[in-house]
C-alpha cells in the first residue's frame, strides 16, 4: 500500500514501463526521497543526481572525522567506537571489578554489549585506557600486521616480475603520462620482448641443462633467476602449511559434531565474508569491528548543462542550506478508505470494460455519479491491509495534497501503453473524476473562512448534478496541442480568479470530489480482474497533469497557459507518473 | 653493490663496454648475483620506478568484484575489501523473486517472462544501482577522481560487462576503467602467473587455464554445478527431509510442539537456505558407492509433473546418502510469523555432510559433468606441455568453495579418477589363451570407464595450491586468503602494482561510442535511402505491399495492380492455390 513518483533521470519526461516490467521500479521513488531542480524542471532521484562528500561523521560518537583522515582509517570510526560481533550494536567500555586506589574502577578495561552481554574478556582484549582503544587495540592486535605484511611480500614478489616486462616502457617516459594506445609503444613493446625472448634460455638447448640445475644448486628461491615472462614461485609466509599437517580434519570435525547453530556454531555468513584473511568461521572468531562512519552528501542536478545544487548540508548542524525536495512542488498523494463494492446486477451486466468507447465509458460516470447521490451505494468499507481479492470490485479514495500558494488543477489519467498489455494487466482502474482542483496552501485561519462560504455554497446549491463537466465544456479554451479528454477543463474558470464567490461555486460543484483546505479527494475504482492469481501484486499507474500558475514571464513558446481576457496570467503544465501499490491478491 | 659492477658486464650479444645499453642491463639480470639490478634498467629515473602508495591516495584504484549474487569492493593497496554484499536490494527479491542480478542469458531472469530486452534493461538497473550504491555507502569517496579495476569472470556476459561500463561511465564518471581477468587476478594473489584455476561462483564453475599470466579463454569450460544448483538442491532436500518444529501457538503446549519431516516451502526462504548451507553444511569424504548401477531401473516415464520429478530426486539421495553419514544433525531456530518465539529447523547429518556431493559425484540422471570431471577434461584438452605445470598448481576458488572440506574432498575426487583402478594388473593369464582374450575384451569394454588413462601419469603432480589440509608436499603453499575473495586480493595488488588490462579511459569510450551511434545512423539513412530506391524502380512503396505482394501474385506472368511484372517463384505462378496469404492480392 504505498504511493511512489517516478523520475525520468536525464530523458526528457516520459511515462515509465508498466508496473509488469520490473525494471521500471528503478524509475519510481517515495516522495520524500526525490529532489527537484528548478533550472531543468525536473524530478531529480538519487539514482541520478552527482554526489559529493560533505562530511563524515561517526553515527556512534557523532565526531566528525576530517576527510584526510578518512581513508587511512578504512572509513570507520578510529576512537573508541566497536560494534558488537554478535548483535551489532555498539559496545561500551567498561572498567574492572576490583577498583584501583582512588576508588574508581580502573583498568584494565573491557568492551561491553549492552545488549548481549558479550564481553571483550572473550577473546582476550583488555585496555589499560578508557580512551583511544582502537589505538590500543591496534598495538595489541597482530592479525592485521600479518596480513598487510604478507601483502606487501606478494607485492614485493610481483614487483620483479612486472618491472621486468615493463622494463623498456619505463625508459622513455613515465608510464602515467604515456597513452596505451599508442600504436608506436605498442611496436617498441613488441621488439624488445622478442630482443628478450632471444636471450632467453630454450628448453631442449645447452643452456637449458644449466638453467634446470639451478634450483637444486642455489638454495636462496627468491634470488633465482627467471626469464623476461617467468616468475618464481611465491612462498607464503603464513600459508596453509603452517597450522600442520592435520588442519582440515579437525576443522571438519568440529563442525560435523556441531548440534546447534548460534553463538557456538558458525559465523554468519555477513560477519566474515568481508576478511579475506581466513582465520576461522565459527562464532568465536568473529572480532568487534569499528563502526563505519557515515557521511553527509551534497548533491547536484546530474544535467551536464545544469549542475546546480539541490541538496546541500550544513556540515555544523542538522539543517540543510539549500533543499530542493520534490514534496515542495508535486502534490502529495496518498491512497486510503478502501471499500469493496458488493455484488449487484448492475455490474454484472456491464461488458468487459476494455472494449467500452470512450463515451460509453463516460455515461457510465455519469450514472454511477447520478447513483450515488439517490441510492445507498452497496459498499462496505475494508481494512487496507486485507489481500485484496480477484473479480470484486474495490474503490480507494486518493488524496491530493496542495504545497504551491495557488491552486493547482489536477487530471488524472492512466498513461497510454496501458492497453497494449492487456493480459498483463491485473486490474482495471476507472477515473470518475479525472479532473478537478486543489486549493491553495494557505495559513490556517485563511482555511477557515473559507468554510464559511462553504457552508453557505453548500446551502444554496444544494449539490446539483454533472454541473462541473457542462460548465467545463462551456469554458474550455482551444489549447493547442491538447488531445480529447483534455478539452474539458475548465482549468480557467477555476484558476482565474481566487476570490471571487462564483468561481469558488464553481469548485464546490465539482463532483465526487471532497475539499478540505489545500486537499481533495477523489474516488478510484479499481476492477480486479479474474486472472489475477493469488499473491499478485496489484500495481498500476497514473498519470498526473497539474495546471499552475507560474509567477515567471516567460516566452509564449514555453508556456501552454493561455491568457484570457486580456489578464496577463501564465499557467504552465506539469506532468508525472506515480505508481500505486494496493498489495496482493488473496 | 655488485650490481653497479655487474651493469658492466657485456651480455652475449657483446655491446662495448663504455656504452651500458639497455641490452646490456638486461643481460646482467641473468648472471648470477644481479638480483637487485634487474627491476631497474639503466636510464630510467628511480623516481619513476618506485612503486609505493602514493601520499595522497588518489592514485589507488577502486577495486570491484562484480558477482551475479555477492559484490566485493574496495581500494586496490589494501588486503581487504571495504565491503561486500548482495548484489540484489529486499525490494527487488520481493518484486521479482530472483536471487541473482543477472543470467547467463537475460532471457532467464526471474520476472521477466522470458524478455531479452526487458531482462538485459533489468540488468542495467540493477548494475547502476549497486555501482552507486559502492561509492556512496561502502567507499565514501568521489567517483571522478580513481581510476577502476573490474574483475572479469571468464564467462562474463558481454551485456553485464556493457552495462557496468556504461553505468560507470555515465552515470559516475570515472576517469578509466579496466576490466582484468579475475582468474589471473586470483593466481595472482597467490604469487603465480601460471595455473588452472576453477571458480566455483554462484551461476557456474568456471575453469581457466592460465599460462604465464595468459588466460587460455579457448580452453576454459564452464558447468553450472554451482552454488546455485547446491542451493536449490538443498532447498529440495530440506523441503523432504528436515525436521520442522513449529513454533508454540499457546504457552501450554511449549514442551510438545509438534515435529513433522519437511519443512514447508514458504518457510524455506532464500535467506535461511543460504543460512543453513554456510552455517550447518560442510563436504565430507568420498564415499564409495556400491555396484549398484545395472540393478536400477530407468523410470523416466514415471515422473510426470515436476514435484514428482523433485520427490523422486530427493528419495535417491536418501536412499543413497541417508545412512553414510556420521554428522550430527544440527537445529536452526528461524523467526517464525505465527505463534509465540522461534520455530526450529533440524538438519539431518547426511544432509549437512552429503549435499555438495551434488557438484563432485557423477549423477547419471544429469548430462552435467561433475566438477573433478571437468576439470580433468580440461586437463586433457590442454597442449601436453602445459599439462604438467598446470596440474600442479590448481588454485580454488569462488564463494561456494568456501564450504569447509570442499578442497581436500575435491583432491580425493580428482585423484579417485586419476589412479588406474587397482584389480587390472592382478593376475595376468599367459598370453593367446582364452582368458587373455576375454580379459582384453573386458579391457576394451571399460576403456571408456577410464577415459582419463591419458593423464594417469600425471596423478603425482597433482597439487591444489590453496589446499588448507595439505598432505604432500607441494600443496598448500599459497597464502590464507579465503577461496571467495582470491580474486579481489589479486586485483588490490595488481592495482598496487599500477598493472591491469587495457584501461578504457573515458574519452575513448565517449568517442568510441559515438562513433557506434554515427555508424548506426548512417546505416540507418542508407536503410531508408535504399528502401526509397527500391521504391521508386519497383513504382510501389515496400512499407504498403500486403502480405505475399512481395513474391508476385502471378496469374502466369500478369501485372498486378501496382502495374509490374515480378520475377516468379518456382511455384508462384500455380493458379487457384488455397494460399491465404495470397488471397488479400487477388482481392
Amino acid at each position: 500500500m504505498s504511493i511512489s513518483y517516478s523520475c525520468s533521470h536525464l530523458d526528457a519526461p516520459h511515462a515509465p514501463l508498466p508496473p509488469s516490467y520490473p525494471s521500471s521500479s528503478s524509475s519510481y521513488h517515495r516522495l520524500d526521497r526525490l529532489y527537484f531542480c528548478e533550472e531543468c524542471d525536473a524530478v531529480r532521484c538519487d539514482q541520478c543526481v552527482a554526489i559529493e562528500i560533505a562530511s563524515y561523521f561517526c553515527p556512534n560518537c557523532l565526531f566528525d572525522v576530517p576527510s584526510a583522515n578518512v581513508r587511512a582509517d578504512k572509513n570507520r570510526c578510529a576512537r573508541s567506537c566497536f560494534s558488537c560481533p554478535t548483535c551489532e550494536s555498539s559496545l561500551s567500555i567498561q572498567g574492572s571489578d576490583q577498583p584501583s586506589e582512588n576508588g574508581q574502577p580502573g583498568s584494565p578495561y573491557t568492551l561491553v554489549c549492552s545488549g548481549c552481554k558479550w564481553s571483550s574478556k572473550e577473546v582476550g582484549w583488555n585496555f589499560e585506557k578508557p580512551t583511544g582503544i582502537a589505538l590500543q587495540l591496534q598495538k595489541m592486535n597482530t592479525q592485521s600486521e600479518i596480513v598487510q605484511s604478507e601483502f606487501d611480500s606478494l607485492k614485493d614478489h610481483l614487483e620483479s616480475y612486472i618491472s621486468l616486462s615493463n622494463s623498456n616502457t619505463t625508459t622513455s617516459a613515465p608510464s602515467s603520462v604515456r597513452s596505451t594506445r599508442n600504436p608506436s609503444r605498442q611496436i617498441s613493446h613488441l621488439t624488445q620482448m622478442a630482443q628478450k625472448a632471444l636471450h632467453r634460455d630454450v628448453g631442449g638447448m645447452v643452456a637449458y641443462s644449466a638453467r634446470v640445475k639451478r634450483p637444486s644448486t642455489t638454495k636462496e628461491g627468491e634470488k633465482e633467476k627467471y626469464g623476461w615472462d617467468e616468475l618464481a614461485v611465491y612462498e607464503a609466509k603464513e600459508n596453509w602449511r603452517k597450522d600442520g599437517m592435520g588442519s582440515f580434519p579437525n576443522q571438519v570435525d568440529v563442525i560435523k559434531d556441531l548440534g546447534f547453530s548460534g553463538a557456538d556454531g558458525m559465523a554468519e555468513l555477513a560477519k566474515i565474508w568481508g576478511k579475506s584473511w581466513d582465520a576461522g568461521k565459527m562464532t568465536g572468531d568473529v572480532l568487534p569491528q569499528r563502526i563505519p562512519l557515515q557521511t553527509k552528501l551534497t548533491k547536484r542536478c546530474p544535467h551536464p548543462n545544469c549542475r546546480h545544487l539541490l541538496i546541500q548540508p550544513d556540515t555544523k548542524s542538522v539543517r540543510m542550506k539549500i533543499k530542493m525536495v520534490a514534496a515542495n512542488y508535486l502534490p502529495l498523494i496518498e491512497i486510503g478508505r478502501r471499500r469493496r463494492r458488493l455484488p449487484s446486477n448492475d455490474i454484472a451486466e456491464m461488458p468487459e470494460l476494455e472494449r467500452m468507447t470512450s463515451e460509453e465509458l463516460e455515461r457510465r460516470r455519469r450514472e454511477r455519479r447520478r447513483a450515488r447521490g439517490g441510492i445507498p451505494n452497496k459498499e462496505e468499507d475494508e481494512s487496507m491491509e486485507s489481500p485484496l481479492k480477484s473479480g470484486e470490485t474495490y474503490t480507494f479514495q486518493l488524496a491530493l495534497t496542495n504545497p504551491l500558494y495557488d491552486p493547482i488543477q489536477i487530471r488524472l489519467t492512466r498513461p497510454n501503453p496501458v492497453s497494449s498489455s492487456s493480459s498483463q494487466e491485473r486490474c482495471n482502474v476507472i477515473i470518475p473524476t479525472p479532473h478537478f482542483t486543489i486549493n491553495a496552501l494557505k495559513d490556517a485561519w485563511a482555511y477557515d473562512e473559507e468554510y464559511e462560504d462553504d457552508g453557505n455554497n453548500d446551502f444554496f446549491m444544494g449539490g446539483s448534478e454533472a454541473g462541473f463537466s457542462e460548465e467545463g465544456t462551456t469554458t474550455t479554451t482551444t489549447t493547442g496541442g491538447a488531445g480529447g479528454t483534455i478539452g474539458k477543463r475548465s482549468r480557467l474558470s477555476i484558476l482565474g480568479g481566487g476570490s471571487s464567490v462564483k468561481k469558488d461555486r464553481g469548485r464546490d460543484r465539482e463532483n465526487g470530489v471532497e475539499k478540505k483546505s489545500n486537499t481533495s479527494k477523489v474516488n478510484l475504482d479499481i476492477e480486479i480482474l479474474p486472472n489475477a492469481r493469488k499473491g499478485d501484486a496489484i500495481k498500476f499507474d497514473l498519470e498526473v497533469r497539474y495546471t499552475y500558475r507560474s509567477d515567471e514571464t516567460i516566452t509564449p513558446t514555453d508556456t501552454e497557459g493561455k491568457a484570457k481576457g486580456g489578464k496577463k496570467e501564465e499557467y504552465k503544465n506539469f506532468t508525472f507518473w506515480i505508481r500505486v501499490d494496493l498489495g496482493r491478491v488473496e | 653493490m655488485s650490481s653497479s659492477n655487474s651493469g658492466l658486464v657485456p651480455g652475449p650479444s657483446g655491446g662495448p663496454l663504455t656504452t651500458p645499453t639497455k641490452r646490456t642491463a638486461f643481460a646482467t639480470s641473468t648472471s648470477a648475483d644481479a638480483g637487485s639490478s634487474r627491476a631497474r634498467p639503466a636510464g630510467s629515473s628511480p623516481a619513476y620506478s618506485s612503486r609505493r602508495h602514493s601520499l595522497y591516495g588518489i592514485e589507488d584504484r577502486v577495486v570491484i568484484d562484480p558477482g551475479s549474487r555477492v559484490w566485493k569492493v574496495g581500494f586496490s593497496g589494501e588486503p581487504d575489501p571495504r565491503s561486500v554484499f548482495y548484489s540484489l536490494d529486499l525490494s527487488d527479491i520481493e518484486d521479482t523473486g530472483a536471487m541473482e542480478a543477472w543470467d547467463m542469458d537475460p532471457s532467464f531472469m526471474k520476472g521477466v517472462d522470458g524478455d531479452r530486452v526487458e531482462g538485459d534493461r533489468l540488468v542495467g538497473v540493477r548494475v547502476v544501482k549497486k555501482l552507486r550504491e559502492t561509492y556512496v555507502k561502502h567507499l565514501m569517496t568521489d567517483s571522478k577522481a580513481r581510476k577502476v579495476i573490474i574483475l572479469e569472470n571468464t564467462y562474463l556476459p558481454i551485456a553485464v560487462k556493457e552495462h557496468i561500463a556504461r553505468a560507470l561511465f555515465d552515470n559516475l564518471h570515472v576517469p578509466s576503467v579496466s576490466f582484468t581477468p579475475s582468474s589471473l587476478l586470483s593466481l595472482v594473489a597467490c604469487g603465480r602467473i601460471t595455473g588452472l584455476v576453477v571458480d566455483v561462483g554462484w551461476l557456474e564453475t568456471t575453469i581457466t587455464p592460465v599460462y604465464h599470466s595468459r588466460p587460455l579463454y579457448n580452453l576454459s569450460r564452464s558447468t553450472p554445478l554451482a552454488g546455485r544448483r547446491l542451493h536449490r538442491h538443498l532447498k529440495t532436500l530440506l523441503h523432504h527431509y528436515a525436521i520442522y518444529i513449529q513454533s508454540p501457538t499457546s504457552l501450554g503446549n511449549i514442551h510438545d510442539r509438534q515435529r513433522s519431516t519437511g519443512v514447508p516451502m514458504n518457510q524455506l526462504s532464500d535467506e535461511l537456505v543460504e543460512r543453513i548451507l554456510t552455517e550447518g553444511c560442510f563436504v565430507g569424504g568420498l564415499h564409495l558407492k556400491q555396484q549398484e548401477e545395472d540393478q536400477q531401473p530407468m523410470d523416466i516415464d514415471q515422473s510426470p509433473t515436476e514435484d514428482d520429478e523433485i520427490r523422486r530426486i530427493a528419495e535417491e539421495w536418501y536412499e543413497r546418502y541417508g545412512n553414510t553419514s556420521t554428522a550430527k544433525d544440527i537445529s536452526f531456530r528461524i523467526k517464525s510469523t505465527l505463534g509465540l518465539g522461534p520455530s526450529t529447523i533440524i538438519v539431518p547429518g547426511w544432509i549437512r555432510e552429503r549435499v555438495a556431493e551434488l557438484l563432485l559425484e557423477d549423477d547419471r540422471g544429469s548430462e552435467d559433468e561433475s566438477i573433478p570431471r571437468m576439470i580433468l577434461n580440461c586437463i586433457m584438452k590442454l597442449p601436453i606441455d602445459l599439462r604438467k605445470s598446470l596440474i600442479s598448481s590448481l588454485l580454488i576458488v569462488g564463494g561456494t568453495a568456501s564450504l569447509p572440506g570442499f578442497i581436500p574432498r575435491l583432491r580425493i575426487s580428482l585423484l579417485h579418477h586419476l589412479l588406474p583402478p587397482p584389480a587390472s594388473a592382478q593376475n595376468k593369464s599367459p598370453l593367446n589363451t582364452p582368458d587373455s582374450r576375454r580379459e582384453e575384451a573386458l579391457l576394451w569394454r571399460r576403456r571408456n570407464r577410464e577415459p582419463y588413462k591419458e593423464i594417469h601419469g600425471l596423478s603425482d603432480k597433482l597439487t591444489i595450491i590453496n589446499d588448507p589440509s595439505p598432505v604432500d608436499g607441494k600443496s598448500g603453499m599459497a597464502p590464507r586468503w579465503s577461496t571467495g575473495l582470491m580474486g579481489w586480493v589479486g586485483g588490490s595488488l595488481a592495482g598496487a602494482l599500477k598493472t591491469s588490462s587495457m584501461e578504457i579511459t573515458r574519452e575513448s569510450y565517449d568517442t568510441s561510442l559515438s562513433h557506434s551511434i554515427a555508424r548506426g545512423e548512417v546505416y540507418k539513412e542508407e536503410l531508408d535511402l535504399s528502401s526509397i530506391e527500391m521504391s521508386t524502380l519497383l513504382g510501389v512503396n515496400i512499407e504498403d505491399l500486403k502480405v505475399g505482394q512481395a513474391l508476385g501474385a502471378g496469374d502466369a506472368g500478369g501485372e498486378d495492380e501496382f502495374g509490374m511484372k515480378r520475377k516468379r517463384g518456382w511455384n508462384d505462378h500455380i493458379v487457384g492455390m488455397n494460399d491465404w496469404t495470397r488471397g488479400a492480392v487477388r482481392v
